[in-house]
């Protein structure tokens, strides 16, 4: 768990394990996992049209449904074109 | 910021809590414990499909997927919704679909079973929680007869 200390604060984005990608502001995590995020934005991806941001606000995500939690880079991250990014969406 | 130290705050504010197998609840967040059992009101339940059904007294959840804290961005919208009018229009579907919270021992039990959100993998954990859970509302039903 306290790996995962020095990601708070920081943008991080979360693949669940229903295939989902939320990205936000790690505010919090506790022991089994559970983690805060604040100004949440999930990203559907597909291969037709752009991608599609949901602005989500404060989520709280238990940690039995969490795959992966990474660091986001804000400079490559504001670099993306969302407009033009086409890709498969994850399967659960 | 510790996840339980953030639920316990939200206490009394409206909450959209999701289960694993993608029925949301949208409500007010009553009660919770350090298992993450919740106690909801003025619940709104919405299967995954989208369909919508109506439940006026006392949810209980058990195993959750994720909350949303809605708080203040829903607070006018909540008022203005009238839900509880409704609410109890349904009362019959939502007392035979979800056993209301009076009779919560069984019932809670029942819906913590219903749903296949108790996941296959279920850990040492949950039977703890099912155990303290019962404990609680074996509990909670004494206090609730003694009142009356």
């Amino acid at each position: 768990m306290s790996q995962l200390q020095p990601y708070v604060d920081c943008k991080v984005s979360v693949v669940m394990n229903d295939g989902r990608l939320v990205v936000g502001i790690l505010r919090g995590l506790d022991q089994t996992t559970n983690i805060i995020m604040q100004s949440c934005q999930e990203r559907i991806f597909s291969e037709d049209e752009a991608v599609e941001v949901v602005d989500l606000g404060l989520y709280m995500i238990r940690g039995d449904n969490i795959a992966i939690i990474g660091l986001v880079d804000e400079v490559v991250d504001a670099a993306l074109d969302l407009d033009s990014l086409r890709g498969e969406p994850l399967q659960p | 910021m510790l996840p339980l130290s953030l639920l316990n705050a939200a206490v009394g504010f409206p909450i959209l809590v999701e289960l694993k197998n993608g029925e949301t609840y949208n409500g007010h967040l009553e009660k919770c414990d350090n298992f993450m059992n919740i106690s909801l009101r003025e619940v709104i339940q919405t299967a995954s499909d989208g369909d919508r059904f109506w439940r006026l007294p006392e949810t209980y959840v058990l195993d959750k997927v994720k909350e949303d804290m809605l708080k203040n961005r829903n607070m006018g919208n909540r008022g203005g919704r009238g839900g509880r009018g409704r609410g109890g229009n349904v009362g019959g579907r939502g007392g035979g679909h979800t056993g209301g919270s009076q009779t919560g021992g069984g019932r809670g039990r029942g819906r913590g079973g219903n749903k296949p959100s108790l996941h296959k993998d279920k850990s040492s954990s949950t039977m703890a929680n099912k155990k303290d859970f019962l404990d609680e509302l074996r509990r909670q039903l004494k206090q609730r007869t003694q009142q009356q």
